[in-house]
């Protein structure tokens, strides 16, 4: 055999194996009934806080984006001396989370894993997406609603990784984003953006990690060519991209080696306490401070007493009041509708009030409960001494 | 934190003012139009409410009464608020032993008076029961009302007793008014389980203490 015979069938197979490293062919995940999908959206009335193309918005005295709005906006009237602690609040949660009008933006299993199991997408924002009362066909009917087109073939176009994270870097996208798994983004000062509106583009930047999960290829790139493009509006800075530079940060996004996730640091329990706990301090520091915003008194509330309590986000009306001494002792209505304690044992001895809050701190940690869902509801897990002080009041007797 | 429009389409105000006289007068000024007003009714309820929690029944009616002078005669099914109004002047007049006495429109000071505030207690409590279903609390307060009339013992005595083995009882009255019960009953193991619930609960050890309220 002459030489170059030999030559030309090395370079091909080489061209092929490059060739075959920048293709990746990724199939579609199993689908489900988009307009099922479109009526469960609606069910669970997902446009409280998201603006979906075909599910209608939440009318205005639900709309929880709006009335963040109108808060920041001065149009609610509110006492001086809270007034700071609301703006501060709701600053972060004042964007529509437009979910984009894009057929091919994100990739339907991981919103499918997500609807079930959702996790802490955006860690600078302290509220996340909560936990809802889906089975999984119905996740797997709105994942394919929000993601209809989902097999990919992905062409890197000898996009590279290096250069994708030097440029990162150079356009400071660690100033908002974190990377977890990665060597850190380094930050640079934000820009003068006025300081809650600056909270909200901190606190909406996803962690990256997340992204190869949640984004398909070809939707990332066009996203960082053009965010606004996808989403108008959007806090994402347009990064001022070229095809291929955009390409080259795709490419590191999606293939850079990740260090596993750290484990979430267990909490410690920590004993009761052996002074009084009253209702007075236990309602101050943890029910009408966290819960009472779901589980409201109706009578107060023109009839709604959040979804915890008169029903929303697609929960039935479970009566539970946490706004006051007589709502927690009135307990929750049941799947039969009869009424239990929120103080009754579960199989573990546990009163149930506290398991709930116990669960949150396990779904945190992905160790999702089926029995129980845990409390508060889409926030971080009361802090330990939270836990203690409601945990004491109990042990206790709760005392008025 | 709590969404809670502080505006009332003023024509529904004064729709209201021949059932209840609402107390702003604001309200009237807008004849046959439709005026935006301020909703004061629902902040002086919520604090009426908080004195009743915290024992001040008398001060408690005053509050409801300024809102609703006329709620006596006010039905139980109307809204929600006067339901609120509703309850807290029969917890108050339950728990003065029907001796609540509150200005002009509010008295409680002969035995017939006061009789006729437990008995108007009762059947306001009753009724808001049958308007709402299910409720631990409004059952809790129609059994405390009960066990003060002795014809109204044993059913006192079932209310109660029900509550709290699921443990739905939702005040200290509420295990005060059980323990005397069955105490009255020969029931001694019960009693003692039912005034331990009521020490850990009561601000006051003095809920628990109170011996048997005359019977009215």
């Amino acid at each position: 055999m002459g030489f170059w015979p030999v030559f030309l069938a090395l370079l091909l197979a080489l061209t092929a194996c490059q060739r075959s490293k920048d293709l990746e062919v990724i199939p579609a995940a199993p689908r489900g009934d988009a307009l099922r999908g479109l009526d469960l959206m609606a069910k669970h009335e997902c446009g409280r806080c998201h603006e979906i193309t075909g599910v209608l918005p939440a009318p205005q005295s639900k709309h929880c984006v709006d009335c963040h709005r109108d808060i920041l906006a001065g149009k609610i009237d509110a006492p001086p001396d809270v007034l700071p602690q609301w703006r501060a609040a709701v600053a972060p949660l004042a964007d529509r989370l437009a979910i984009p009008d894009a057929p091919g933006h994100y990739r339907r299993a991981w919103v499918e894993r997500f609807l079930l199991d959702p996790h802490d997408l955006r860690p600078n924002l302290h509220p996340m997406m909560p936990r809802l009362a889906l089975t999984p066909d119905e996740a797997r009917d709105i994942a394919t609603a929000l993601a209809p087109a989902d097999d990919e073939h992905i062409e890197w176009l000898r996009a590279n990784a290096d250069r994708g994270r030097a440029l990162l870097e150079e356009k400071a996208c660690g100033t908002c984003h974190l990377f977890t798994g990665v060597p850190p983004l380094p930050e640079t000062p934000p820009a003068a953006v006025p300081g809650e509106a600056h909270l909200a583009i901190h606190a909406l930047a996803p962690d990256l990690r997340h992204t190869r999960d949640r984004l398909r290829v070809a939707a990332l790139i066009d996203w960082l060519r053009a965010p606004y493009a996808i989403k108008p509006g959007t806090p994402m800075p347009d990064p001022g991209l070229t095809a291929r530079q955009a390409r080259d940060i795709a490419r590191y996004i999606m293939t850079a080696p990740l260090a596993p996730a750290p484990e979430p640091v267990a909490e410690p329990r920590l004993p009761v306490l052996s002074r009084r706990v009253d209702y007075e301090e236990v309602s101050r520091r943890v029910f009408r401070k966290t819960c009472w915003h779901c589980h409201g008194e109706p009578d107060y509330g023109i009839g709604d007493g959040g979804p915890g309590n008169t029903g929303g986000f697609g929960f039935k009306p479970r009566g539970l009041s946490l706004a006051d001494y007589d709502g927690i002792a009135s307990g929750y209505l049941d799947e039969h509708g009869e009424r239990r304690s929120l103080f009754a044992a579960g199989p573990d001895g546990t009163p149930r009030i506290l398991g709930s809050l116990l669960a949150r701190r396990e779904e945190i940690a992905g160790r999702s409960s089926q029995s129980l869902r845990g409390m508060p509801l889409g926030l971080p897990p009361l802090s330990p001494e939270e836990i203690q002080l409601v945990e004491s009041w109990i042990a206790q007797g709760r005392p008025e | 934190m709590k969404r809670n429009p502080l505006v009332r389409v003023a024509m529904a105000a004064v729709l209201a003012l021949p059932l209840f006289g609402a107390a702003e007068q604001a309200a009237l000024a807008c004849e046959n139009g439709v005026q935006i007003v301020v909703d004061i009714q629902t902040p002086k309820i919520a604090r009426a409410e908080k004195a009743l929690n915290e024992g001040k029944l008398t001060l408690a009616a005053v509050g409801v009464l300024q809102v609703f002078p006329h709620i006596r005669s006010a039905p139980a099914g109307l809204g929600s608020l006067t339901a609120k109004a509703l309850r807290i002047m029969a917890i108050a007049a339950v728990r003065t032993d029907g001796a609540l006495t509150a200005g002009e429109q509010w008295r409680g000071v002969t035995a017939e008076e006061k009789s006729a505030n437990i008995d108007w207690a009762i059947t306001t409590l009753r009724a808001l029961n049958k308007a709402r279903a299910k409720a631990p609390s409004l059952q809790t307060d129609l059994g405390e009302a009960l066990a003060k009339v002795d014809k109204h013992h044993a059913e006192a005595l079932k209310i109660l007793g029900g509550l709290a083995d699921k443990d739905l009882i939702t005040s200290a009255q509420g295990y005060a008014a059980l323990a005397r019960l069955r105490e009255a009953a020969g029931d001694k193991e019960g009693t003692a389980a039912a005034l331990k619930r009521c020490e850990s609960m009561a601000k006051s050890p003095g809920v628990c203490r109170a011996s048997a309220a005359p019977s009215v």
